[in-house]
C-alpha cells in the first residue's frame, strides 16, 4: 500500500542548526578513528605495539585453505541461522507484546530483557545438558519413548545448534530493535489499509512490515554481525575443538597461535579479521542505508493525530500467548533453571534422585564478599549507568545527524560509527590498553589505564552500532515538520531536541538504556582485559569463578545478578509505564469519540 | 564481539613455549648472574645474622613508600583479599595502604610487558605468574632483582631460616633471586568413575590417539602437556610427536579449558580430561560423594610453579619486596591455601604432604620447566623460529588439523 | 510586509537536479492575505518554507517587515527560530506528546517568544477563545479531532503574536463542508487580527473566497497575481484560465480586424466567432479564446439569428443540484457549459449553443 504513505520531502536545515549534534558525533567518532587507526596499525605489528617491527604475517596467516572450506561456510551457516531463528522469534514477538491486547505484556517484556544477563557459559552448559547425544535429557527421555538408544539431535559440533543457541540468545536485540518503531506506527496507517479492505494479516504484511523494515533489517545486520562475534557459545559447543571451526574461534586462536596460555601475542591478528569482517558488515549496511534513504517514507509520527491501537486477538489470544510463552521457556526459563540447579549444586550434575539429596546453599554463603564486597558492586553501578546514559546521549547525537540533518558526511558517519562492531572486541579492548599504557608514560596526567573510565569507553565504542540502530530507526519515525514547527516557534535545536523529539522517542531511549546496561552489565572481554586494580566488576568477578572452576559460586553469583536486574529493570519499565513506555497518548485509555468542532 | 572471552582456567599449569622466547633473550644477557646450586646453602647459613637490620631497613622504606599494589592468582577467593592484607601488615608492622587485586595473568603478563617496553609506571608493584611467563617478563627486563634476597627470605620465612626448605626450592634457574615460587601443580587425569575404571584408563600421552578413547576425552587448548613431552623423552622424534599429538587431537571429544573439561565430565559427558590437580580437591571439598577420581601419566606429568616478582620501576620496591617474600610463609599459606587448594611443593600442610606422597606413591614423572638442563634446553629452543613454528603446528594438532 | 524578489530554489536528487522554484517575486502589503495557487508539485510549498527560513534558496532575497532575512545566496540568512513569523503546516504538527495547552504553550514558555509565567496561561487560553477551543485545553493533543487539530495548529502559531502568518494547506485535512466553514471563520479571524499572511493552497474556491489577492503559480514560477475576481474574469493566460474555474479554451486565428470597431472576427473549430479584440491585434495571429461554462447560453428552439450560435448536441448532462452542467458537441468539439436547474435538457438532444460576445476573452 505505499500510496496510503505520504510522501515526505527531505529537509534543508541551516548548518548551524545542526553543530550541537555534529560536535558531539565527531567527538565520539574522534575516539572511534582513533582506535579504529591503532587496531589497523597493530595489525602490521609483528607481536607488541611498544616493538619495533613490521611485518605482512598477521594478513597472510589468514589466507589458509582451511579458512574457505570450512570457516566460512561454518561462520555463514551461524550468522543466517542465527538471524533465522532471532528473526523467527524477535517479530511476532515483538507485535504481540506491543500491539495486541495480550495479558501481562510487561511481565513478558521484562523477562525477555533478562537474557543476556544470563552468562553464556550458562546457556551452552544448559543445552548440552538437555540436548546431548550422551547426556541430554531431552534426548534421553525421547529416546526412551521411542525406543531407540539415542536420538540424532544435538547442539554439539554442528553449527545449527550453535546458530539454535545463538539464535534465541540474540532475539532480543531484535525484539528492542523493533520494538520501539512497531509502538509508535501512525495506526491511521494501518486503519486506511483496514478501511481498503485488507485483512489483518495482510496489513501487517503490506503496512505494519514495510514501515518497520528499516528497523528489522538494521537489527538483522547487527544480529549476523554479533552472531559470528560471539565466542563462548560455539567454543563450548565445538567451535574450539576445531571439529567445527567458526570465525570468531579462529580469531581467538590467532591471537595465541601457539594456544591461549602461550605468551607470543599477535593480537594484531584479531584486527586483520575484524577487518575482514568489517568488509561484508559494511556491505550489508550499505544496503541498510539504502533502505533508511527511503525512511523518509516511513516517518509515522507525524503531527495528525493517533491513536495506538491494539488488536484483540480475541480467541486467537491464547496461540499468541503460547508463542511468547514457548520463546521464554526455551529461553529464560530452561537457562535459568539449569543456572538455578547449578547454584544449588555442590558440584554441577544432571538431575537424578541422588543429585536432588545434595542440594544446599553452599554456594550462597558470604556470595556478597566472594563477588568482591561493595567496591566492585559501586564499580558496576558506576560503570552500568555511565555507559548506559553516555551511549543514549551519544547515539541521539549521531543519528540526529544521521536521519535528521543533510549534512553530507551524514552517511559516512553512520559507516564509521558501525565499524566497531566489526572489530573483535578483544582487539579494541588490547588497543585500549595500549593506548592506556602508552598515556601513563606520556601523559601521566590523564587516567585510563586501570580506571572505571577506560571501561566505560570500550564499552561506549563497543555499543555504539546498537545504539545508533536503534536511534535512526526511531528518530528516522518522527516526522520532520514536528521539529520543523518547533524552530519557527521560535526555539533552538537544543531545545527542540530536549521538548519536542526526546519525549516523541522515549520508548526507544528507554530500551536503549536499559538494554544498553544489561550488556555493559554483563560484557567480560573487554571488562577483563582492561581490568586494573581499582576497577573490577561484577561480571569479571563471576567470569574468573567459573573459569577457576567454582561453577557453584559463579552460577549464586549469576542468580543474584540475573534477580537484580530483573527487580530493577522490571521496575524502570514500570515507572516508565510497560512495554509501550512513554509511548504518546497510551496514557490515555479511551480515546473518546472525536467530536466535529 | 561480545565474546571473545578467553575461558582460561586460572593458575593453569602452563609453560609455555613462548616463554621460551624469553628465555632466548634471557640466556643472551651477560649480566645474569648463573646460577651455580653449590654456591647457595652457603649463603642461606650466614643470612640470618645479618637478616634482621637488613628487613628492618626494607620495612622502613616501605612505611615511607605507603603503599602496595599487587596482584593475586585470578581464581582466589575475593574474601582471601583482607586476610591477607591484614596479615601482612600486622607481620611487618606496615602501616600502608594495601591493594590487591585478582588478574588473570597470562592477559596481565602481555601488559606487563608492553608498560616494560614503553618504559610507562608498571601498574602493580608485584605481580604473580607462572614460571614461563615470568620467564618471559624476566627476559622483556621487565622484573628487578631483589637485593639480599637469601637473608631477607631467611628473616621472613621460619621455613628458610630454620633450614626447613632450602632457597633453591624457591628461587630455582634463571628465576633465583629473581622470582619466588609459592605454588604449584600437576596435570593430571580426571575422570568419571561411572564411566570408567582407573584401569581402562590411558597409561601414556601416546594411548591418548588410541580409538578406544575416540570422543571420550577433553583436553585443554594450551601445548604444555604436550611440548613438555619432548624433555621427558629419551630420544624424541619432534615429528612423530605431532603426529602422537594430532592423532589424539583428532580422537578427543572436545577442546575446552579445564575448568568446563571437568564440569563435563563430571555432568558425564566426557569419561575423562586433562586437567590440573586442584580441581580434585575442589570437587571433594564440595562433595565428598562425587563420582569422579584422578590418576597420573605413566610417562610424564608437567608441574606448573608460581611465582611472585617484582617489577622493574615499581611505584613501591619495598613493600614489593616484602610481599613478595613474605607470600611463601606458612602463615600466608595458610590463609589461601584452605580455599584455593593448590599446593605448595615445599609446604608442611596437608594438602601439601599428601600431594608430594601421591606422587611418589604412583611413581609418576613429574617435571618442570627448570628442573634441569634439558628441559632448559628445550624452552630455548622454542623460543627460535622454528620452536615457534613447532608449538603453532601442534596448538593446531591438539584441534586436530 | 513581506517581499520575495527572484527566489530560485533547486533540489539535487539522484535522478539529477530539479527546479522546484524558478524566479517567483512577490510583495505582501500589511494585513493583506496572500494565496499562492497552483497545482500539485509547482513549488507553493517550496516558496513558503523559504520564507519561513527551513529551506535555505538557491537565490533570491526575502524581506519580513523591515528585516532583510535572506540575501546574496546565503551569505545573509536569518535562522528559522528568529524570523518570528507564524506558521501551520499541513499535517498540523501537533505535538502528540503534549495536551493541547502545552502545545499552544510551548512558543510562550521557551524559546525568542518566552512570555513572564504569569501571562502564559492568560494568553493561552486567549488565543484558545479565538480559535473556539477553550474547553479542550487538557485533553491530549492525539485524542483530537482533525478541525479541532487544525484549530491548535492555529492557535499555536498565533500565540506569540507574529507579524506574519504563513499556512500550508491548512484546510486540505477536513471534510468540504468543515472546509467551506472553516474558510469563512479563518478569514474573519485573519482579518480581525491585521495579520499578513501568506497561504497556500491548491483548491481554487478556497483561494477566491479567502484571500485578497493571488498568485498563480506553476511550474515554479508565478503566471498572474492579482486579486480573486482579475484572476477569475481576466486571466492573463491560458495556464490560469485553466486552473481557476472551468474553462473552455479554443486554438483560433484572427480572421478580421475591422478599422475602429473594437469587435471583429476570429475562426476557431467550431466556426467563425465575433469577439472583442486588443487592439494590438493582427489578422492571422494565433491565440488562444477562453470562455467560462455559465456564460454559454443553450436554447432547445432551434438556431436564431443571433451571433455566435451553433448548432450542437447534447452529450452528457449531469444535474448537480444548482445546475445541470452538460458537455455539448459542436462541430465535433466538446464545449462544457452550465444551465440553470429550470432548463431540462437530455443527452442526445439538439439545442442551439451561444457564446455572448462579451464572454470570451483573447488570451495570447
Ligand atoms: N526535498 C526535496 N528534494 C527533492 N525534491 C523536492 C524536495 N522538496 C520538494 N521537491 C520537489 O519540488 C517540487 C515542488 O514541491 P512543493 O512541495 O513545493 O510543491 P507544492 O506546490 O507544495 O505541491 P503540493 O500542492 O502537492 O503540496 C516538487 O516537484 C517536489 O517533488
Ligand atoms: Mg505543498
Amino acid at each position: 500500500m505505499p500510496s496510503v504513505i505520504p510522501f515526505v520531502r527531505r529537509r534543508a536545515r541551516i548548518a548551524t542548526a545542526d553543530a550541537l549534534p555534529l560536535a558531539f558525533s565527531w567527538l565520539v567518532l574522534a575516539v572511534v578513528i582513533f582506535l579504529l587507526a591503532f587496531v589497523l596499525y597493530m595489525t602490521f605489528v609483528p607481536s607488541l605495539p611498544t616493538e619495533p617491527g613490521f611485518t605482512l604475517r598477521h594478513w597472510s596467516n589468514v589466507a589458509s585453505s582451511r579458512l574457505l572450506t570450512k570457516v566460512v561456510p561454518n561462520t555463514v551457516i551461524v550468522g543466517f541461522g542465527t538471524i533465522c531463528i532471532a528473526a523467527f522469534f524477535a517479530l511476532p514477538l515483538a507485535w504481540l507484546l506491543n500491539r495486541t491486547t495480550l495479558p501481562l505484556r510487561t511481565t513478558f517484556t521484562t523477562m525477555i530483557g533478562i537474557v543476556p544477563v544470563i552468562p553464556g557459559f550458562i546457556l551452552a552448559m544448559g543445552w548440552i545438558m538437555l540436548l546431548d547425544e550422551r547426556i541430554g535429557l531431552i534426548n534421553n527421555v525421547a529416546a526412551n519413548l521411542l525406543g531407540l538408544s539415542s536420538l540424532p539431535l544435538g547442539v554439539k559440533d554442528t553449527p545449527w545448534g550453535m546458530a539454535w543457541v545463538l539464535g534465541l540468545v540474540l532475539t532480543p536485540p531484535i525484539f528492542f530493535l523493533v520494538a520501539g518503531p512497531l509502538c509508535r506506527i501512525d495506526p491511521s496507517l494501518e486503519e486506511v489499509a483496514g478501511v481498503i479492505g485488507m485483512k489483518q494479516l495482510t496489513t501487517l504484511r503490506r503496512v505494519t512490515l514495510p514501515l518497520v523494515w528499516p528497523g528489522i533489517l538494521g537489527g538483522l545486520i547487527y544480529t549476523f554481525m554479533t552472531a559470528v562475534s560471539i565466542f563462548e557459545i560455539p567454543a563450548l559447543l565445538g567451535a574450539a575443538s576445531g571439529k567445527v571451526p567458526v570465525l570468531a574461534s579462529e580469531i581467538f586462536y590467532s591471537v595465541r597461535p601457539g594456544g591461549p596460555l602461550t605468551a607470543t601475542f599477535a593480537y594484531g591478528a584479531a584486527g586483520v579479521y575484524g577487518t575482514l569482517l568489517a568488509v561484508p558488515s559494511l556491505v550489508g549496511l550499505y544496503f541498510y542505508l539504502r533502505v533508511l534513504e527511503r525512511t523518509e517514507r516511513y516517518q509515522v509520527i507525524t503531527g495528525k493525530g493517533y491513536r495506538p491501537r491494539e488488536t484483540d486477538l480475541g480467541p486467537l489470544n491464547w496461540i499468541g500467548i503460547g508463542f511468547v510463552i514457548s520463546y521464554l521457556v526455551l529461553a529464560v526459563a530452561l537457562p535459568l533453571l539449569v543456572l538455578l540447579w547449578a547454584s544449588l549444586m555442590p558440584v554441577l550434575q544432571l538431575p537424578s534422585r541422588e543429585a536432588l539429596s545434595k542440594l544446599s546453599f553452599i554456594n550462597y554463603d558470604s556470595l556478597l564478599e566472594g563477588l568482591g564486597g561493595i567496591a566492585v558492586i559501586w564499580n558496576t553501578v558506576v560503570l552500568v549507568l555511565c555507559v548506559s546514559l553516555l551511549v543514549s546521549f551519544f547515539s541521539f547525537m549521531v543519528s540526529w545527524v544521521v536521519v535528521r540533518t543533510r549534512i553530507r558526511s551524514r552517511k559516512l558517519i553512520d559507516m564509521l560509527v558501525m565499524v566497531p562492531h566489526a572489530i573483535p572486541s578483544l582487539a579494541f579492548a588490547f588497543a585500549l590498553a595500549m593506548l592506556g599504557i602508552l598515556a601513563s608514560r606520556w601523559l601521566a596526567w590523564l587516567p585510563l589505564s586501570g580506571t572505571i573510565g577506560i571501561i566505560v569507553i570500550a564499552h561506549i565504542i563497543n555499543r555504539m552500532p546498537y545504539g545508533t540502530r536503534v536511534m535512526n530507526s526511531a528518530l528516522g519515525q518522527v516526522h520532520h515538520e514536528l521539529e520543523e514547527i518547533a524552530q519557527v516557534c521560535g526555539t533552538k535545536t537544543p531545545t527542540v531536541m530536549r521538548r519536542i523529539i526526546l519525549p516523541l522517542v522515549k520508548p526507544s531511549v528507554v530500551y536503549l538504556a536499559v538494554w544498553t546496561a544489561m550488556l555493559s552489565f554483563q560484557e567480560v572481554t573487554m571488562a577483563l582485559f582492561l581490568s586494573g586494580p581499582q576497577n573490577h566488576v561484577l561480571a569479571v568477578s563471576i567470569w574468573e569463578l567459573w573459569e577457576s572452576g567454582s561453577l557453584g559460586t559463579a552460577a549464586a553469583g549469576a542468580v543474584a545478578m540475573v534477580a537484580t536486574m530483573s527487580a530493577l529493570m522490571f521496575a524502570i519499565l514500570s515507572v516508565a509505564r510497560g512495554p509501550t513506555a512513554g509511548l504518546v497518548g497510551r496514557g490515555v485509555a479511551e480515546p473518546p469519540v472525536a467530536e466535529e468542532p | 564481539m561480545a565474546g571473545l572471552r578467553k575461558i582460561r582456567v586460572s593458575g593453569n599449569g602452563a609453560v609455555r613455549w613462548p616463554v621460551v622466547a624469553v628465555t632466548g633473550l634471557f640466556l643472551l644477557l651477560p649480566a645474569e648472574p648463573v646460577w651455580s646450586p653449590g654456591a647457595q646453602s652457603a649463603l642461606a647459613a650466614d643470612a640470618p645474622a645479618k637478616g634482621k637490620p637488613l628487613l628492618d631497613e626494607v620495612v622502613r622504606k616501605a612505611r615511607q613508600e605507603g603503599e602496595l599494589v599487587a596482584t593475586i592468582s585470578s581464581s582466589w577467593r575475593k574474601t582471601l583479599i583482607q586476610p591477607l592484607t591484614d596479615a601482612f601488615r600486622k607481620r611487618l608492622g606496615l602501616d600502608v595502604k594495601v591493594t590487591l587485586a585478582n588478574v588473570e595473568s597470562s592477559q596481565h603478563f602481555v601488559m606487563a610487558i608492553a608498560e616494560t617496553q614503553a618504559g610507562a609506571p608498571p601498574t602493580y608493584d608485584v605481580v604473580q605468574g607462572t614460571d614461563s611467563e615470568t620467564m618471559q617478563l624476566h627476559g622483556a627486563g621487565g622484573t628487578q632483582r631483589v637485593e639480599n634476597w637469601e637473608a631477607l627470605l631467611a628473616e621472613i620465612n621460619p621455613l628458610v631460616r630454620s633450614g626447613k626448605v632450602r632457597l633453591d626450592q624457591i628461587g630455582q634457574g634463571p628465576l633465583r633471586g629473581q622470582s619466588f615460587m609459592f605454588m604449584a601443580n600437576v596435570k593430571q587425569l580426571i575422570y568419571n568413575t561411572k564411566l570408567i575404571s582407573e584401569k581402562d584408563l590411558p597409561r601414556t600421552h601416546a594411548q591418548l590417539g588410541d580409538p578406544k578413547y575416540k570422543g571420550k576425552f577433553s583436553q585443554p587448548p594450551w601445548t604444555t602437556h604436550w611440548d613438555i613431552g619432548l624433555a621427558a623423552l629419551e630420544k624424541p622424534d619432534r615429528n612423530e610427536w605431532l603426529d602422537v599429538v594430532r592423532k589424539a587431537g583428532k580422537n578427543g571429544g572436545a577442546v575446552l579449558y579445564e575448568s568446563a573439561g571437568v564440569q563435563r565430565v563430571i555432568l558425564g559427558e566426557f569419561a575423562f580430561a586433562l586437567a590440573q590437580d586442584r580441581y580434585m580437591r575442589q570437587i571433594f571439598a564440595k562433595d565428598p560423594k562425587a563420582p569422579i577420581g584422578s590418576r597420573f601419566f605413566d610417562d610424564y606429568n608437567g608441574l606448573t610453579g608460581f611465582y611472585h616478582s617484582v617489577r622493574t620501576r615499581p611505584r613501591h620496591p619495598a613493600a614489593a619486596t616484602l610481599f613478595a617474600l613474605w607470600m611463601t610463609t606458612p602463615e600466608a599459606q595458610a590463609i589461601w591455601q584452605p580455599s584455593d587448594l593448590q599446593a605448595v611443593p615445599y609446604g608442611d600442610s596437608k594438602i601439601d604432604r599428601e600431594f608430594r606422597l601421591n606422587i611418589e606413591k604412583s611413581k609418576a614423572r613429574v617435571i618442570g620447566w627448570l628442573d634441569n638442563d634439558k628441559t632448559l634446553e628445550l624452552l630455548k629452543w622454542y623460543g627460535t623460529e622454528e620452536g615457534r613454528k613447532y608449538v603453532e603446528a601442534m596448538a593446531r594438532a591438539i584441534r586436530g588439523e | 510586509m513581506i517581499r520575495v524578489t527572484n527566489l530560485r530554489k533547486q533540489f539535487v536528487t539522484k535522478h539529477g537536479a530539479l527546479a522546484a522554484v524558478r524566479g517567483v517575486a512577490f510583495e505582501v502589503k500589511e494585513g493583506e492575505i496572500f494565496m499562492l495557487l497552483g497545482p500539485s508539485g509547482c513549488g507553493k510549498t517550496t516558496t513558503l518554507r523559504c520564507i519561513a527560513g527551513l529551506e535555505a534558496p538557491d537565490e533570491g532575497e526575502i524581506w519580513i517587515g523591515e528585516q532583510l532575512v535572506f540575501a546574496d545566496r546565503g551569505q545573509k540568512i536569518v535562522p528559522v527560530y528568529k524570523r518570528g513569523v507564524g506558521m501551520v503546516f499541513q499535517s498540523y504538527a501537533i505535538w502528540p506528546h503534549l495536551t493541547v495547552f502545552e502545545n499552544v504553550a510551548y512558543p510562550l514558555v521557551y524559546g525568542i517568544f518566552k512570555a513572564p509565567k504569569s501571562e502564559v496561561r492568560e494568553r493561552v487560553a486567549k488565543t484558545l477563545r479565538l480559535v473556539g477551543m477553550e474547553r479542550l485545553e487538557d485533553r491530549p493533543a492525539p485524542l483530537l479531532s482533525g478541525g479541532q487539530q487544525q484549530r491548535v495548529a492555529l492557535a499555536r502559531a498565533l500565540v506569540y503574536e507574529p507579524k506574519v502568518l504563513l499556512l500550508d494547506e491548512p484546510l486540505s485535512n477536513l471534510d468540504a463542508k468543515l472546509r467551506a466553514e472553516m474558510r469563512v471563520e479563518l478569514r474573519a479571524l485573519m482579518k480581525r487580527l491585521n495579520i499578513t499572511a501568506v497561504y497556500v493552497t491548491h483548491d481554487q474556491e478556497e483561494a477566491l473566497v479567502l484571500s485578497d489577492r493571488i498568485a498563480v503559480m506553476h511550474g515554479g514560477e508565478i503566471k498572474q497575481i492579482g486579486s480573486p475576481r482579475d484572476i477569475y474574469v481576466r486571466p492573463e493566460n491560458d495556464v490560469v484560465a485553466g486552473f481557476i474555474g472551468t474553462a473552455n479554451l479554443l486554438p483560433a486565428s484572427i480572421s478580421t480586424v475591422p478599422g475602429n470597431a473594437r469587435e471583429g472576427l476570429v475562426s476557431t473549430p467550431i466556426g467563425a466567432l465575433v469577439c472583442s479584440l486588443p487592439p494590438s491585434a493582427a489578422v492571422g495571429q494565433a491565440v488562444t479564446i477562453m470562455f467560462r461554462p455559465e456564460d454559454v447560453l443553450v436554447s432547445v428552439s432551434g438556431i436564431g439569428q443571433s451571433r455566435n450560435t451553433f448548432a450542437g448536441i447534447v452529450e452528457q448532462a449531469v444535474f448537480v443540484g444548482s445546475r445541470f452542467q452538460c458537455v455539448i458537441s459542436v462541430n465535433g468539439l466538446k464545449i462544457e457549459c452550465e444551465l440553470p436547474k429550470s432548463q431540462v435538457v437530455e443527452s442526445g438532444q439538439n439545442v442551439a449553443v451561444e457564446i455572448p460576445c462579451h464572454a470570451i476573452h483573447l488570451l495570447p
